[in-house]
């Protein structure tokens, strides 16, 4: 059993040792509001070049783990979400902070956190291996569609606006396009400058996108401060009674979070939010929700963690990602000369499953750690920022230098972090940008070898079921806030009519 | 009509920027050769991506019109004493720094050990609100993070730092 001999692997003792810094890693910077799993992630991208590709990607899991977990700990105390993914948990856990049961929330965050993990491990590994032999059967047009089916969704759910995320995603795709042409090897949009022809490296543009980008916002409000907040009462585990009265409410959150983050796009934050608003239907007290009622930090954290699991099935099965995390794990597999997608169950099963593998011990790993130490952990909220983002200015210079010996690449990361830091003040997503940049090669790749073999027709998009499947997910996306804008201004009229 | 909260003569900018980008595009891509062996050459791909992010763009121009000619000068609104104030000039002069900080190693004029201590110490005595007191710490932590970042890069990873 090749999951087996992942597990036995990953308990040797420098996998699990790196399994362990990575989730201790991510829950530190996934609890300072500024600083992102998916800064961190990106900036531990050039350290993994020295390492073997299993041990890498364990330690980027691990680190995703931990930062979705870690997040809600200056969500609960600062009403300050280390990453979007908690923003559901401030509704609830920072009242209770405020009522004095601030460990309580945190109790309640860890264990559900905990829990939709674990649900959402068992769907992943149960799932996985039979998703990626169907994807096997894929052709061209199939994953052309479905890079484009990410793309869209990815677009039409990024901060509201379709418009600015679909410009966002052409924009990170026309990045992409400088350098060699794959298929007839001649230099494309160079314009002459030698160092375009090796095209823009994906790290450069991630870091820059979005470490630098995050830095000048930071710099920016540096004098904000978080108040401190009392953890020393309080019992962090849960009694019997607890996960009695919970059981309903993490099962159901895990199903949507698992469910959400398969969907290619979507990320651990809009998990969090419709398990949010199903936990408050779902509620007898619903007019509680929103005042330090348990449920609604249960509902948010058990989503958001579930839904990282969830969209490791289509990374580790498609090559698609699920989030912008997911992305940036995509990179770390074609850094290390893995071929993201179906293939990698055949070709390097040591990867596939130890990316599952790394899920389930991270998970247990954030339990133990958050159980044991979060009321220490809660102290590095206050590390004083001026260090912080001097050291992280010079670890973003250095280990972009590091990867490619040039310092080409140290320049396209400055000018993409002020790209990223304009395209956040126009309220354009990063997301789509990343993911389309990412995304550009698979996709130009499959349309050019569909069109070939089929003479330049695009019949096969109509008549190859999954495609076409694809191609109307798609379209329906598209369509999707046109047709609820106006399904609201109906109900609006209706009510007005009626009053 | 989608609303937004950003500034419009920034998204205005950044709309009229992504059309010029796509016109470059198009004129790169006007010297690639045709396709030969293949329906789409190398061209095709490049052309559509800049021909749709144009006509989006130029979409969000036309939305962001009128707003723009609606919008009312810009009174200060009063300051609440008790929020922390915003330091874009803070982060102009940080920027400004790092630009320096490259451009000294990338034109070899000094070593990452010599910029890298010079690049901590201003930094950091920039984002201290060039505090004095803090100045001392701030050259103690520079000396000891710059020869940490050497000693693994150089030792640990053997990749030769300028």
């Amino acid at each position: 059993m090749p999951f087996f001999d992942a597990l036995f692997y990953l308990m040797t003792p420098l996998p699990f040792a790196l399994v362990f810094l990575g989730v201790a890693l991510g829950i530190v910077v996934g609890s300072i509001p500024g600083l992102t799993t998916t800064m961190l992630i990106t900036l531990t991208l050039p350290l993994t070049f020295f390492m073997d590709s299993v041990n890498a990607i364990m330690l980027l899991v691990g680190m995703y783990v931990g930062g979705v977990s870690g997040s809600q700990i200056s969500a609960t105390l600062l009403r300050m979400p280390g990453t979007p993914s908690s923003i559901m948990t401030t509704f609830d856990g920072y009242p209770m902070t405020q009522q004095g049961r601030a460990a309580r929330a945190l109790g309640l965050g860890i264990t559900a956190s905990f829990v939709g993990g674990m649900i959402s491990f068992l769907v992943l590994a149960l799932l996985a291996p039979p998703f990626s032999r169907l994807a096997i059967t894929f052709g061209p047009w199939e994953y052309f569609t479905m890079v484009l089916m990410a793309l869209v969704m990815l677009s039409s759910l990024s901060q509201g606006s379709l418009l600015k995320g679909l410009i966002a995603a052409c924009l990170g795709m026309l990045i992409h396009m400088p350098g060699i042409d794959p298929s007839s090897g001649t230099p494309r949009l160079t314009f002459g400058v030698d160092a375009f022809e090796g095209g823009l490296s994906l790290l450069p543009v991630l870091i820059g996108a979005f470490a630098i980008s995050q830095i000048i916002k930071d710099i920016i409000n540096i004098d904000v401060r978080p108040p401190k907040a009392d953890l020393a009462e309080g019992k962090l585990l849960l009694s019997p009674g607890d996960w009695r009265r919970h059981s309903g409410n993490f099962l159901r959150s895990s199903l949507i979070g698992t469910w959400i983050g398969i969907l290619p796009g979507i990320g651990s934050n809009i998990a969090s939010m419709l398990s949010y608003s199903a936990a408050r239907s779902a509620s007898k007290e619903p007019q509680k929700f929103g005042t330090g009622h348990e449920p609604g930090v249960v509902a948010a954290e058990t989503a958001n963690n579930a839904a990282v699991g969830g969209a490791l099935i289509p990374l580790i099965t498609l090559g698609i990602p699920g989030s912008v995390v997911d992305a940036i794990l995509i990179g770390a597999l074609i850094i290390h000369n893995l071929e993201p997608g179906p293939l990698l169950f055949i070709n390097a099963p040591e990867v596939a499953y130890g990316v599952i593998a790394a899920y389930l011990v991270g998970n247990l790993i954030m339990f133990a750690i958050m159980m044991l130490a979060v009321r220490h952990i809660a102290k590095v909220l206050y590390v004083p920022r001026a260090f912080l983002l001097t050291s992280i200015l010079v670890f973003c210079v250095i280990g972009i230098f590091a990867v490619g010996n040039s310092f080409f690449d140290v320049w396209v990361m400055l000018a993409l972090g002020l790209l990223g830091f304009v395209m956040e003040r126009a309220k354009m997503p990063l997301g789509p940008f990343v993911i389309g940049f990412v995304l550009a090669p698979i996709a130009e790749e499959h349309l050019r070898s569909g069109l070939m073999s089929t003479g330049g027709s695009l019949e096969p998009l109509f008549t190859r079921p999954f495609a076409a499947s694809f191609l109307a997910i798609s379209i329906a996306s598209l369509c999707w806030p046109a047709i609820s804008t106006w399904l609201r201004k109906r109900h609006a009229g209706g009510e007005v009519a009626q009053g | 009509m989608e609303k937004s909260a950003a500034n419009p003569k920034i998204e205005l900018a950044l709309a009229l920027a992504l059309i010029g980008f796509s016109g470059v595009i198009f004129v790169g891509a006007a010297g690639l050769p045709e396709p030969r062996f293949e329906p789409l050459g190398s061209a095709a791909v490049p052309r559509m991506l800049a021909g749709l992010m144009a006509f989006l763009s130029a979409i969000w121009v036309i939305r962001l019109l009128p707003g723009l000619r609606q919008a009312q000068p810009a009174t200060a609104a009063p300051r609440d004493p008790e929020a922390p104030r915003q330091h874009p000039k803070l982060a102009v002069a940080v920027l400004i720094a790092v630009f320096a900080f490259v451009a000294v190693m990338d034109f070899g004029l000094a070593s990452f050990k010599v910029a890298g201590i010079g690049f901590v110490i201003l930094c950091g005595f920039l984002l201290t609100h060039r505090d004095m007191r803090k100045l001392p710490w701030i050259a103690g932590y520079a000396v000891v993070l710059v020869m940490a970042c050497d000693f693994a890069f150089t030792r640990f990873f053997y990749i030769n730092l300028p």
